[in-house]
């Protein structure tokens, strides 16, 4: 299980994460929302060890993640970054290899069992077809499968992703959310992944957590927490929550344009 | 290309072409030796193999006292150049840093200079020092530049550069002040910045070679964590890789490189900029392979650059620094246009 009790991370004189506590069990996907600027990527950023913390601890199964060493946070922790132009030249397999990074030695010579976990990684990602082909020659949907398979790879019982769908049509974001979500249950990881639309939180998370300018809102199920005073509050618009005519999920509208 | 790449290995290709290089620029200069000859002479230095000595004796002098140390000093400076430059691109993440510029060759001639107007190479020991001050001075521009160039966690190609121009054009202002100020080493500090005449015989391969091995060797070794920060810090970090660390390795062991090609051979501008680049083009970005094949043609590069500053303007001798830049500097162009439009360096 992932705890976070009371972290603080401050940016120089600004406190951009304050005394936020959470904790994600193993088979449960939570996600992490909130108004821009409100510390997601941040809180993001401290768990994996990128950037320093203030206080408070982050936890894995009562391991201190804080003060591992990268290799071995990595072990325990993968992380799907957002879309990014970076590593573009490598061809697939190759970037999914690099989720065995922790796993070899510093040389990169791949073991069977690291070629079993990128196969089996590349399997279930549906990224095998495209095997041989740069990154930068992917689309948007898949790169981010790619990404995924990179963590997967990784084969480590925490799994934190910073705004998987951003950048993708509706078509590719309803397709990496319900592989996050089929692995999560089929692994057990512990999934943490921060969203920004909230018809995808409450469709695709167990749990949300809503934090604003640094601190903890709310926290509980997506009928909970996605209520219409909550959210409305906490992007301070006027917002609708409307049951999902299939599901009854909650949905949310933008109340009307505003002049 | 891409059946050339299908057919055969890299490293066998490359292979082939140094040997071929090596064994021309041995065999070509104002006397001309034949490859035939040229080989029973080597054959008949190796143990155990009695060769009838059939070639006129002053052959057997040039070669093994003029042509063979300075063919092999050459071959070890483009190398070096080869293998730091690739470093260099891959810690930048930028297709442009080369260890001309970025600063970092003329931060080491400074240091080598320095060195040298201390009247260090008087003795023997004089000469394996010479490369320690180098180090420092490329050491010393590295960090420098980076601290320039950087933005945020980015190094962008514009700030690298200007960043390698005003660095290179301090420690190079610098360089001609210590020249002018110690006319007696005036001659051996002009050819460090034409980038030319590398010492003769074999004491400076001998001095070279210890740090050749331990740079290019390491840096070798440090593909595959290159091949993870190309992802950016913060992924690798998340990787699992000790990124600081690394960066600190990468930079000690490029600028070894450097310093060292720096300290024999003058500095050299564009091999480290444009071998890499040719075999990324054809091979692809894997450092783990980059790098030795860098090594390999780089060598290859400076022992034809090295014959044609040979030939051009016989028989007087070019410094080779003139003739990489003259070829290198519109490769530069093109790769600067290339950058701007794709990110498949």
């Amino acid at each position: 299980m992932l705890s976070l009790k009371d972290l603080v991370i401050d940016y120089g004189e600004n406190r951009v994460v304050d005394q936020v506590s959470l904790s994600v069990e193993p088979g449960e996907v939570v996600a992490l929302i909130g108004p821009n600027g409100a510390g997601k990527t941040s809180l993001v950023r401290g768990i994996s060890g990128v950037t320093e913390i203030t206080s408070g601890s982050v936890t894995f199964n009562q391991i201190d993640l804080i003060s591992l060493k990268p290799q071995q946070r990595a072990r325990i922790m993968a992380v799907v970054p957002q879309l990014s132009f970076m590593g573009g030249a490598y061809v697939v397999e190759q970037a999914v290899m690099m989720g065995r990074t922790a796993h070899m030695s510093w040389l990169g010579n791949p073991s069977d069992e690291d070629w079993r976990h990128v196969e089996a990684a590349m399997e279930v990602t549906k990224t095998k077809s495209l095997t041989g082909r740069r990154i930068a020659e992917l689309s948007g949907g898949e790169q981010q499968r790619v990404m995924l398979a990179r963590s997967l790879a990784q084969n480590s019982p925490l799994m934190v992703l910073d705004e998987p769908t951003n950048h993708l049509d509706l078509q590719h974001q309803g397709a990496i959310l319900s592989l996050v979500r089929q692995q999560c249950r089929v692994r057990k990881l512990a999934v943490l992944m921060v969203l920004h639309d909230l018809n995808l939180v409450s469709l695709f998370a167990d749990k949300a957590v809503l934090i604003v300018g640094g601190r903890l809102l709310a926290s509980g199920t997506p009928d909970q927490v996605l209520t219409e005073e909550m959210i409305s509050a906490a992007y301070q618009t006027e917002l609708d929550v409307i049951p999902h005519p299939r599901t009854s999920n909650p949905i949310i509208l933008q109340r009307t344009f505003r002049e | 290309m891409s059946k050339l790449k299908n057919k055969f290995s890299p490293y066998w290709v490359n292979v082939m072409i140094l040997v071929f290089l090596l064994v021309i620029n041995i065999a070509v200069g104002a006397v001309f030796i034949p490859p035939g000859t040229l080989t029973r002479i080597m054959a008949s230095r190796l143990p155990f193999v009695n060769l009838e000595t059939v070639w006129p004796t002053h052959f057997e002098t040039i070669i093994l006292s003029i042509r063979i140390p300075h063919a092999f000093l050459i071959m070890m400076t483009g190398a070096a150049l080869g293998a730091s430059g690739a470093a260099y691109q891959g810690l930048f993440r930028n297709p442009l840093a080369d260890p001309y510029l970025i600063g970092v060759a003329s931060g080491a001639g400074l240091g080598a200079v320095g060195a040298l107007s201390l009247n260090w190479p008087d003795t023997m020991l004089g000469f394996y020092l010479v490369p320690v001050g180098a180090f420092l001075g490329a050491v010393l521009t590295v960090v420098v530049v980076y601290n320039l160039a950087r933005i945020g966690n980015l190094v962008p190609l514009t700030t690298l550069i200007l960043a390698g121009v005003a660095v290179g054009a301090f420690t190079s202002a610098l360089t001609s002040f210590l020249m002018l100020w110690d006319q007696d080493q005036i001659h051996r500090a002009i050819a460090f910045l034409l980038g030319g005449s590398p010492m003769a015989g074999w004491e400076p391969v001998m001095a070279a070679l210890p740090y050749m091995v331990i740079g290019m060797g390491s840096l070798s070794l440090l593909g595959y964590p290159l091949n993870i920060l190309q992802f950016g810090d913060e992924q690798a970090k998340q990787l699992g890789l000790p990124v600081d660390r690394i960066k600190t390795l990468i930079i000690i062991v490029a600028s070894i490189t450097t310093a060292v090609a720096v300290s024999f051979s003058g500095v050299i501008g564009f091999v480290g900029l444009v071998v890499p680049h040719i075999l990324r083009l054809i091979w692809g970005p894997d450092y783990r392979r980059l790098i030795p094949l860098s090594i390999l043609l780089g060598g290859s590069t400076l022992l034809a650059a090295d014959m044609l500053a040979r030939w051009v303007l016989a028989p007087r001798v070019l410094p080779v620094g003139i003739v990489t830049a003259v070829i290198g500097a519109p490769f530069f162009l093109w790769i600067l246009r290339r950058a701007k439009a794709e990110v498949f360096w």
